[in-house]
């Protein structure tokens, strides 16, 4: 087993925090869709509670992410063309600059609407900005246009893998799963 | 001889009660030096509000607890949080339900002097009809002949007082203890 990836495969972590955070971003997204159209509640309430624990735990998870991506090599891209490899560093830099601008602007909403966030009840995160209605609604605004962006990449990425499987036949996908 | 003095004493007694009865203080409060606040807590994170309208009759003297008195009359309507959503829904039926009970009532007529400068209130609180009794506890930061500020808080159980029903009875969003503070400032009634 691996901990570090190689020149030819992804290494346990890699592959590991891929898989937890794809889990984490879909749930997130999913949650964050649904409970801002529902009525005041104590459910919708609790929604907003799980949105901010999670995104928050993404959040932390992403800044390990990072400093694993940046203290390891890749597998080699060789397979591809020119394009391909372009497209593929692109979306993938693009997902980390939304893994981290989504859950920051999520801090601003919830500061800025006065409502911090807790960690599971541990810690309860401080206010990064004052509150004031412009600035919520207009985070709001960038919070939810960077999810959308956030869905049209995972689209984007998951179609180049499927592609890959199943039409190139290459290993592609294969290397994340195992 | 005797008679006299018990009639002096007597009369130096009445003369004295009287007097101090006339001593005691009526204050009128200056709202916009006084505020009333609360925080509950929601996903286990504050949740801060105020009331910005309340009026009532303060009759206080440090030197003569025994005939001090406070009511404190609070316009619920009057609640806001950082987040106006949350107001409204305080304001609606499971909450405070202000169309039908628009006021909250605090009284107080038992005080009691603690360390320092440090002050107890026994009373009660009434908010939706359902009255609870409340003990606060409260200081000085300013006490002379023409004004006083006083601050101070007290603890409440929200589903005692019938606050968030239905489905918000249930403390796992919205926890039961819900602290009250307040900080007031009057001046003595002319």
């Amino acid at each position: 087993m691996l901990f570090k990836n190689t020149r030819e495969r992804f290494g346990i972590v890699t592959i590991f925090i891929h898989w937890v955070m794809a889990l984490l971003l879909i749930v997130l997204t999913i949650i964050g869709l649904y409970m801002v159209n529902i009525p005041i509640s104590a459910q919708k309430l609790k929604l907003f509670g799980w949105h901010k624990e999670l995104g928050l735990l993404a959040l932390f998870l992403v800044m390990f992410r990072i400093v694993w991506r940046l203290g390891n090599i890749l597998p080699s891209l060789d397979s591809l063309n020119i394009f391909e490899r372009f497209a593929a560093k692109t979306v993938h830099w693009l997902f980390y600059v939304f893994m981290f601008a989504i859950p920051i602007t999520g801090w601003i909403v919830t500061s800025s609407a006065g409502l911090p966030a807790s960690f599971f009840g541990l810690f309860v995160l401080p206010n990064i900005v004052a509150t004031n209605n412009d600035t919520l609604e207009l985070f709001q605004m960038i919070h939810m246009w960077l999810s959308y962006g956030l869905i049209a990449l995972f689209c984007a990425h998951v179609g180049a893998a499927l592609k890959h499987h199943f039409i190139n036949k290459d290993d592609i996908l294969r290397r994340m799963l195992r | 001889m005797n008679k006299y003095i018990n009639l002096l004493l007597t009369i130096f007694i009445t003369v004295f009660s009287i007097s101090g009865l006339c001593d005691t203080k009526n204050w009128e409060i200056l709202l916009p030096k006084s505020k009333i606040t609360f925080k509950a807590t929601q996903n286990n994170s504050p949740l801060q509000g105020e009331f910005s309208k309340f009026s009532g009759n303060i009759v206080f003297d440090k030197a003569n607890l025994e005939n001090s008195n406070v009511l404190i009359t609070i316009d619920m309507g009057s609640v806001t949080t950082s987040y106006a959503d949350i107001a409204n829904t305080l304001k609606s039926k499971d909450w405070f339900d202000t169309s039908a009970f628009p006021k909250a009532v605090f009284k107080a007529e038992k005080f009691s002097k603690l360390d320092g400068d440090k002050y107890q209130a026994t009373g009660t609180l009434t908010i939706r009809n359902k009255t609870q009794p409340v003990i606060l506890n409260f200081k000085f930061n300013d006490y002379s002949d023409e004004n006083a500020t006083a601050e101070g808080s007290t603890q409440l159980k929200r589903t005692a007082l019938k606050v968030g029903q239905g489905e918000w009875s249930d403390t796992s969003a919205v926890k039961d203890a819900v602290e009250v503070k307040f900080s007031i400032t009057a001046q003595k009634k002319k």
